[in-house]
């Protein structure tokens, strides 16, 4: 699509570009030297200012009866399997998720404890599988990121390279061409760049959600 | 006429719990406020807007003034607590992060967390009185009952410092574990308690010999031990107690004082960091910095018994008498 929109790119606008790409550089260096400060033995690879926590253990947000025979056999049951899901999922407003929880400990009877569990070992599993999953596409994210930054640092060492040539109009030299790839490199990384702190709240999200439900269905216990 | 009742409901009230005038103070460190909660009711009753990322506060003596850390406006505020009203700013360092008042109520303590200072601040005048240089990154800060020792803990140089307050003089370097966040003396002086955020411990140090007494470590089911981070340390007067807030994983570990026995980890809410008495030490707050909320802990029954909605990223939490 931008192939048609070409336009020859003014001297002060290459300079621009160039500046950004060594800012670039300079961000991904800072970025990698945080992390490796805050997180010596962890994946030095993790963009993400919040730490690397693979899972959110059931000890973090729960305090009631063990969830280990709950997580092998909340699936078994059709209703807390469906609840679960419903529960965990952030498309269900809180206020909602609560009340289905409310209605499950009203109607449990004597059962209500275990199923109780159940639906919170469930919920956890689910939001554990889920923010795992979010995880490695972070990971990924970063990857590509640190891919374009390399790309976009070889483009500045071929730039330096060539002539600045005067061309006729209309017609635009290889730098000409070159520069406008690049910027628009530099755009993709920088709109990138932008989103990763958004990208990297949502691991901190998931824990929240399981922390609220974990309270929520807590306060129904015996 | 509705008004007159309920006014006259009002002093009736007033009548019947004349002690329970408790006010609770937090400080949001990402939306730049002051929480001001009832203690009897536990409700919010104001919001006061602030300086930037408020951190460390504390009372003034008479109880007239709340001490705010303005940690990126580089300056101490004082918040007016009849007006609700931010009246003036003192001289902080760059970056304060935490104080701690002398219990004779001047002068202020403060840790710089970014140029390895203590700076001590004359509260009634507004004035430096003096720079103590420390270790790098300075955080903690506790004060000896008797107000003559002030330990500072240094979170990269990982010591806790021993200052002289009357000749501002370091007298000793203690060697605790990696990144100390708090210090806090026992209530007879004799210890002084600093937790480790990244070593997951608490060092308890003998305040007469500088000697390490013992190493409280934690251990809580079900949680991975990274995630263990000890912050805010609390100490009851009667030695019975001692309280540790556990950070990510969202506990605060009640701790038998005179054992150093970890007798239970109360779940209350996300990151907690710090913790605040009320005045006869029968309640204890949590500030919970990612749930956004303080958690109400019942001392005698060890027992989470409310959680309240703050500002965002609740960091300091004070009880007014």
């Amino acid at each position: 699509m931008f192939w048609n929109c070409r336009k020859p790119i003014s001297r002060k606008g290459a300079r621009a570009a160039t500046a950004r790409a060594g800012l670039i550089a300079a961000i991904l260096l800072s970025a990698a030297g945080q992390t490796a400060q805050s997180q010596p033995v962890e994946d030095p690879d993790w963009p993400c200012i919040q730490r690397k926590v693979p899972e959110i253990s059931p000890g973090m947000v729960w305090a009631g009866p063990p969830l280990d025979a709950a997580a092998a056999s909340w699936r078994d049951d059709p209703e807390i399997a469906a609840l679960a899901m419903k529960i965990a999922s952030r498309r269900t407003p809180i206020e909602e998720a609560n009340a289905a929880i409310k209605e499950l400990a009203e109607a449990a009877g004597a059962d209500e404890d275990k199923k109780l569990t159940m639906l919170f070992a469930g919920a956890l599993g689910i939001i554990n599988h889920d923010r795992a999953s979010i995880m490695s596409g972070i990971q990924r994210y970063a990857t590509r990121q640190r891919a374009l930054a390399d790309k976009i640092e070889r483009q500045s060492a071929q730039l330096a390279a060539l002539p600045v040539e005067e061309t006729p109009p209309g017609v635009t030299s290889e730098r000409d061409d070159l520069l406008e790839v690049q910027n628009w490199d530099i755009r993709i990384f920088e709109e990138r760049e932008h989103a990763l702190t958004y990208v990297c709240e949502q691991p901190v999200l998931l824990e929240q959600r399981a922390f609220a439900l974990g309270r929520e269905i807590m306060k129904y216990l015996d | 006429m509705k008004t007159q009742l309920s006014l006259a409901g009002a002093a009736l009230l007033a009548l019947v719990m004349p002690a329970a005038a408790e006010t609770i103070y937090v400080s949001n460190e990402k939306s730049n406020d002051i929480t001001v909660i009832d203690g009897e009711t536990l409700e919010v009753t104001a919001t006061v807007a602030v300086g930037q990322r408020p951190r460390g506060i504390t009372l003034s003596h008479d109880h007239k003034f709340l001490y705010i850390c303005a940690s990126d406006d580089d300056t101490v505020e004082v918040l007016d607590l009849e007006a609700l009203e931010i009246v003036g700013t003192m001289p902080s360092g760059p970056d304060p992060e935490l104080f701690v008042l002398h219990p004779d109520g001047n002068p202020l303590y403060i840790a710089n967390e970014d140029d390895n200072m203590v700076t001590v601040v004359d509260v009634e005048k507004g004035t430096v009185l003096a720079e103590v240089p420390v270790g790098v990154e300075p955080e903690g800060m506790g004060i000896s009952p008797d107000g003559a020792v002030l330990v500072n803990t240094s979170e990269t140089t990982n010591m806790a410092h021993f200052i002289d307050t009357a000749t501002h003089q370091i007298t000793a370097n203690v060697l605790v574990d990696n990144r100390p966040r708090f210090a806090e003396f026992s209530g007879d002086g004799k210890q002084v308690w600093v937790s480790a955020e990244i070593g997951g411990t608490v060092s308890v140090i003998d305040t007469g010999t500088k000697e390490i007494i013992t190493k409280i470590g934690f251990e809580i089911p079900g949680v991975q031990p990274e995630a263990i981070q000890p912050v805010g340390v609390a100490l009851t007067d009667d030695g019975k107690y001692a309280f540790v807030a556990l950070g990510p994983s969202n506990r605060v570990a009640v701790i038998d004082q005179q054992s150093f026995e970890v007798l239970e980890y109360l779940l209350v809410g996300q990151r907690v960091w710090q913790l605040g008495f009320n005045a006869d030490q029968s309640r204890l707050y949590t500030t919970n910095g990612n749930s956004n909320d303080i958690s109400v802990i019942d001392v005698a029954d060890r027992e989470v018994v409310k959680s309240i909605t703050v500002g965002q990223a609740p960091w300091g939490v004070v009880v007014k008498p």
